[in-house]
Parts: structure tokens; sequence; C-alpha cells
């Protein structure tokens, strides 16, 4: 049997805006196809064995929470980038996106140095908080291109030259409102400012992070297909939004 | 700090029923007077025009009021002679402001109280300016409006139920509201309390802010089958190390402690113990060593709470126990709160659903029923639900659906193929679940059906509604004529 661990990094501090609804997709999208789904929930302090984890999954939290975070996955920028070196696929949303680039400034002010896995620089906005629908296109070989989720972040993330973003804005602010990006790809690893959950709404994503999964224990890329006109049905409500 | 917090009723006033003119007091230029008085009387008359026309009416004439007299709010609640009341928290504002009229109506205090979700300054206007003679004011306030509207009102009682997350698209981060209140909270005056949820951790702590806090709070051991879902304070506000509970009644509601700085829920001065009956509950209150029982209507945990609240506030104001006992055994639901209905041969309990910690409890509280049930969800994303569904990943279907012991499940409003999603996630099977997209009442009368009483008897017909989606149920019963027209006032 197909076995999948997933570390979900920060459960308790990372979970603002039902974040855990990616894990669950990973989750149950793994056990429909018969495989062995486990996920290891780990907080500051913890140790992980990054030789067993087949996926990493890090939501977003208040700033306050960030701190905290940003300092002990300072602590793991060496192990945690040699394991996405490797190709371990890994979902990061909002805050996690933003912890993984670079580096994040608050609207405090306060500067927190990320593990820089992503080229890219976030700074809390000058225009308030982003928030509403998001109708997005992939540039990930997904098929349909589209991604629809929700955003509400006050940072504003610019890619830097080279750093290639996951999709392009088609509705919504995405990472700046500016340059039509939105999140960023490097490796398996994606970042990404949507929530909704995103992956349930979006399961040919899910599907992308589970077979890059395989692909690396296996060498085979191919899924199992899945009944998926739930997902597909509320995935094209939400592509129909209108430009807000 | 518990403080000595029982307040007189202040200077000896001569009966609590006689009727009593609105004193515009203070030292108002007479032009100021005039002011005050118009506005009053044109949010009487743009309120009257709106009741005839079967409107809401809850909101506009107050921001019509504030837009003519500034000053408005500060001259009404100063002629309340037992002055406000204001109840603020993430969820039960509602029901525990209805839980409190109740029992000051019972003690004989005339009340005012503004209409359920009509909570921003121009519905507090409405209200005031509205009503007839009477002793007090229950005010319930959103959170963000707190800070605005106290300085104007000030409150003898600010009550605080708790803090969980909310609409996070409308609100921002949970920290950013518990800041809203705190400032709130310093405009009391001097002889002004606070009565605060000790179980909520965030709250308790509002404590260091005021002069005089009275604590409320569940005793007991809580549940067993408590989950993890909705709990949004797991930190110790004061250090930041994660916190230890005794008793954990739900989400991060309960008797906790931190280990690493020694801040623990603070002594309750009201503690209620829940006991089970039929329907219902009974409550057992401990006010500060004075023990009695109250039969309670009201079913769930988060309702005890509700209870408690109340009971605390009325204490606080100097209520006496009898009267806060008579006031709670015979008080129902209000608007869409665990509302009982019955329509086309269907038993129908309507509760609004808004945020992860309020769902949990409701679907906590259909499983404690252990009659046969159907169950009917309506999601809508618009402004006043909450733009963001992503809440709905952060309800613990998992585990509640299965504990409810749910026949059949229909799914609808503008998000109801997202519920369904998250329903086929949960691992509910796919064929118990209907989806009935569009409108919130298309899904109500697939699950009510052509009212085939055979099939309706001895079922009962759970229906959970966004605030929209409950507004629409609601003006739907009212067309057929099961609910007075609208909303109560």
């Amino acid at each position: 049997m197909r076995r999948l661990q997933i570390v979900h990094l920060y459960p308790r501090d990372m979970n603002l805006y039902g974040d855990r609804g990616n894990v669950l997709a990973l989750v149950r999208r793994a056990q429909w196809r018969g495989w062995d789904a486990s996920v290891v929930e780990v907080e500051p302090g913890d140790t992980v064995a990054w030789g067993d984890a087949d996926l990493a999954f890090i939501g977003g939290g208040e700033d306050r929470h960030q701190a905290w975070i940003a300092e002990d996955l300072s602590g793991r920028a060496r192990e945690m980038t040699a394991a996405l070196a490797d190709g371990l696929p890994l979902l990061a949303v909002c805050g996690g996106f933003q912890l993984l680039g670079r580096e994040y400034q608050a609207q405090d002010g306060r500067v927190m140095p990320g593990i820089g896995w992503f080229d890219a620089i976030t700074r809390a906005g000058p225009r308030g908080r982003h928030v509403g629908n998001v109708v997005a296109t992939a540039a990930l070989p997904l098929d349909p291109p589209t991604l629809v989720g929700f955003e509400n972040h006050a940072g504003e993330t610019v890619l830097q030259p080279g750093q290639d973003p996951l999709a392009r804005v088609r509705v919504g602010v995405g990472n700046n409102g500016r340059d039509g990006t939105e999140g960023a790809v490097a490796g398996h690893a994606v970042g990404t400012y949507l929530h909704g959950s995103l992956l349930p709404k979006n399961p040919h994503l899910a599907d992308w992070l589970l077979a890059k999964a395989q692909m690396r224990r296996t060498g085979d890329e191919r899924l199992e297909p899945l009944a998926d006109d739930w997902e597909w049905a509320a995935h094209a409500e939400r592509a129909a939004e209108p430009r807000r | 700090m518990a403080g000595p917090g029982s307040l007189t009723a202040g200077p000896a006033l001569p009966s609590a029923t006689a009727a009593r003119r609105i004193r515009y007091t203070g030292r108002m230029t007479v032009l100021k007077r005039v002011q005050v008085w118009t506005a009053r009387q044109v949010v009487r008359l743009a309120a009257a025009v709106l009741r005839r026309l079967s409107r809401g009416g809850g909101t506009l004439p107050g921001r019509l009021g504030l837009w003519l007299a500034p000053g408005l709010l500060s001259a009404l609640a100063a002629g309340m002679p037992r002055g406000v009341v204001v109840v603020t928290g993430t969820n039960g504002k509602t029901t525990s402001a209805h839980l409190l009229h109740e029992v000051l109506a019972a003690a004989g205090w005339g009340v005012v109280r503004n209409q359920s979700g009509a909570n921003l300054a121009s519905g507090l206007a409405t209200a005031l300016a509205t009503a007839g003679p009477a002793d007090v004011a229950v005010l319930e306030t959103d959170e963000a409006t707190v800070p605005n509207v106290a300085p104007s009102l000030q409150p003898k009682v600010m009550v605080v139920s708790n803090f969980f997350r909310d609409q996070l698209d409308r609100y921002g981060e949970l920290s950013t509201t518990v800041a809203h209140v705190r400032r709130g909270l310093k405009s009391l005056p001097t002889q002004g309390v606070a009565v605060l949820n000790a179980d909520d951790p965030n709250v308790a702590a509002l404590a260091g802010d005021v002069r005089s806090a009275v604590f409320y709070g569940l005793a007991g051991e809580g549940r067993p089958t408590v989950g993890d879902g909705g709990a949004d304070a797991r930190r110790c506000p004061s250090c930041g190390a994660a916190l230890t509970y005794d008793a954990r009644q739900y989400a991060h509601l309960g008797a906790y402690r931190c280990l690493t700085c020694g801040l623990a829920r603070p002594p309750l001065d009201l503690a209620v113990s829940v006991g089970r009956r039929a329907e219902g509950q009974e409550l057992a209150l401990d006010w500060r060593g004075e023990r009695f029982t109250v039969p309670f209507g009201l079913p769930g945990t988060y309702n005890a709470y509700n209870a408690a609240l109340a009971a605390a506030a009325a204490l606080a104001l100097g209520v006496a126990p009898a009267a806060v006992a008579a006031g709670l055994s015979q008080a129902g639901a209000s608007f869409g709160r665990m509302e009982a209905l019955s329509w086309r041969g269907a038993e129908v309990r309507l509760a609004l659903v808004k945020n992860p910690a309020g769902f949990n409890e409701v679907l906590e509280t259909v499983a404690e029923d252990p009659r046969p049930k159907d169950l009917v969800m309506l999601i809508n994303d618009r402004y006043a639900d909450g733009r963001d569904v992503s809440w709905l990943w952060d309800v613990e279907f998992e585990r509640l659906v299965a504990r409810a012991g749910v026949g059949r499940i229909w799914v609808g409003g503008t998000r109801g193929r997202d519920l369904a999603v998250r329903l086929k996630y949960a691992g509910i099977p796919s064929n118990g679940v209907e989806v009935v997209p569009g409108p919130p009442a298309a899904a109500l009368s697939a699950a009510v059906g052509p009212g085939d009483e055979a099939t309706a008897v001895g079922r009962r017909l759970y229906v959970l509604p966004t605030y929209t989606a409950l507004l629409a149920v609601r003006e739907r019963l009212a067309a057929e004529g099961v609910v007075r027209h609208f909303r109560e006032g």
C-alpha cells in the first residue's frame, strides 16, 4: 500500500482561515485511492524527521503568532530547504507563504526573516487588507488551468526576478495588485494567498501535489482518477465570479 | 480583579414600574435640547413609517437621528434612570440580551432593547429614541462599535461574552476585536462594572483594564466529548505559552491554567452548574455563596453560558436572585436562536450559524436531542454573512454529524455547493446529502416537502442558516403565516 505522511507545520498558531481543509483534502484524496495517509503535527520546538515526510503544509496566522513561528522556522531553515531541494512537495498559504519567502515585514514594522525558499519579499501594504474572491490562471500544467479561492491579507509580496508565480490573477488582487501575479512555485513547493479552503475546491492542484509526492517515492506520477463532480461544481461556481 | 461589583441601584427610586419620561439631563444648552428633541421625533416618525411598510426599520431611523444630533446617544442614555447595559462579544449577544431583558422585567424594571442584529450606533439610537418610558436599556453592541459608543452611553454595566474568530473578512484578526472591546471598557464611568466570562482567557484578561469586574463561568468538569475545533485562544494571554485545562466546556472556554506564568481562570463571582432535563436544562447558580436552582428551557452549553451572562449582569445591577430565577425559567428562544416552530406538520428548530464555535455548539445540541431528525444547512456569502466561507472547514462536521444521528441532510444557499464539498470530505456519504443550490427557501421547501404529515410526525427538522439565509427563511415562513412578519422588535 502507498504511504503518505503529511507534515503539518504549526497547526496551533497557523490555522486562521480554515486552512486545515487543505490537509483534510490531501488525506482524503490519498485514502480514497487506498493509500495509508497520516499527518504529523509539528509545533515550535518539535523535531521533524524530514526523511519520512512525503508532503508538507503550512497555513496562515495572526501577525502576533507569526512572529513566534518565524523564529522557530528560521531554526529549521537548513533541513527544510534541503528537503525541498530534494523535491518534497509543499503547500504554504498566506502567512506560511510569506515566511517561506526571503523576509516579511509586519504591520507594526517588525521584520521577520523567512527561510528564503521563494525569492520573494513581503511588506505590510499601504492600502489596508485585500479581501475577496480570487480567480486565477495557473502557470502549472493543470487542467483546467483555473484556480479559485478567497484572499484576506495585508502583506504585499513582490517576486524577485527569476521567481515564478503560481498563477496570473483574473479576479482579485493576488501578490500585490500591481503585477498580476499570485503566489509562487519553486521545485514542488507552492506558495499562495488563496484560502477557501484551496485544495478541496481545486482538486487538480491537490492531485498535482500528491502526484509529486508519489513520484518522489516510486518514480511514477500517474494517479488513479476520482469522481470529483461536487468539487468541480463548487469550483465552476467560483470561476464564474464577476470582476470585483 | 473581583471588586465589590454589586451595584446598589443608586439613589432610591420611587417605584420601578412608575412611568417616567425620558429626562434630558446634564448641562445641555437650550439649542442642544431642541436639537436632541427634534432628532428623537424624526427617529420615531421614520420608525413608525417603516413599521407601517413592514420593513425591519432597526437602523435607518437611528442613522438619521445621529446625523441630525450627534449628541443623541449620550442625551438618551443619560435619561435612563437605572442606566445602560452594553452586551458584547462574538457569540451569544442576542440571546443573552434577551435573557437579561426577561430577568430585569421579572424584577419589575421597564426595559428598552435594540432589535436583534441592529447592533451598530444607528441601531442603538433607534432603540433608545423610539422607547417609551423605561428604567434601563439593554443594548447588544457589535464589538467594533463598542469603543465608539461607550463614551456616549456611559454604561453602568458592560458584559463581554466571548471572543471567537468570526467573519474575518469583516472584522480582521481576533486580536483586533479584543482591542476594540478593551478600548470600550476604558471609557466605563467610575462606578461602572465589567461583567466578564472568566472561562474565556481573552475576556478574563480584560479585567486588567477596569476598576471593578464581576466574573461568571461554568462549574463542573465540562464535556468529555469536547473537540479542539473553534478553540481560538489556546495560548496564555499574558505570556504566550500553551494553556492547560482542568475542565473544558467547549472550544477554549473552561477552567484553564498557564503552567509557565501562573495565570489561571479567576475565581468566579457567579458559578453555574448544568444538569440535564428532558427538554432544556437545570441550572444551579452560586452567587458569592448564595445558591439557587433554575429550570431553563433553552438547550446547549452555549445557552447555559448565555443564562450565566444574564444572571451575572442582573445580580451585578442589584437584582434579587428570585427575580433572576423567575426571568430565566420563563424565557424562550429569541429570533432564530434555536427557535421552535411548526410548519406543514414538521417540528422545526431554527438556529443561526455564523462561525465555527457557534456552529459546533449548535450541532452538539442537535446531537443531544434523542429524537429522529433531519438537517437543513443554508450557507449564504453576502456581506452580513461574511464573504469568506473558509470557516466551514473549521466546523467539526466529522465528529458532530456522525454523533448527531441525523437522517437526511439538505444543503442550500448561495454557497450550498461549498458545504456539500465540506460534508463529502468530512466522510458523510454523498447519497445522504441533497444539494439544492440557489435561494435558501428552495432547500427548505425540499426538506419539508408537500406537507405529508405522516412522514413528518415525530421527526424534528433542524434548520441551520447563516444570517441572511435566516432572514430569507423567516420571510418565507412569514409569508405562509407560520411566524409573525419579519422580525420581532
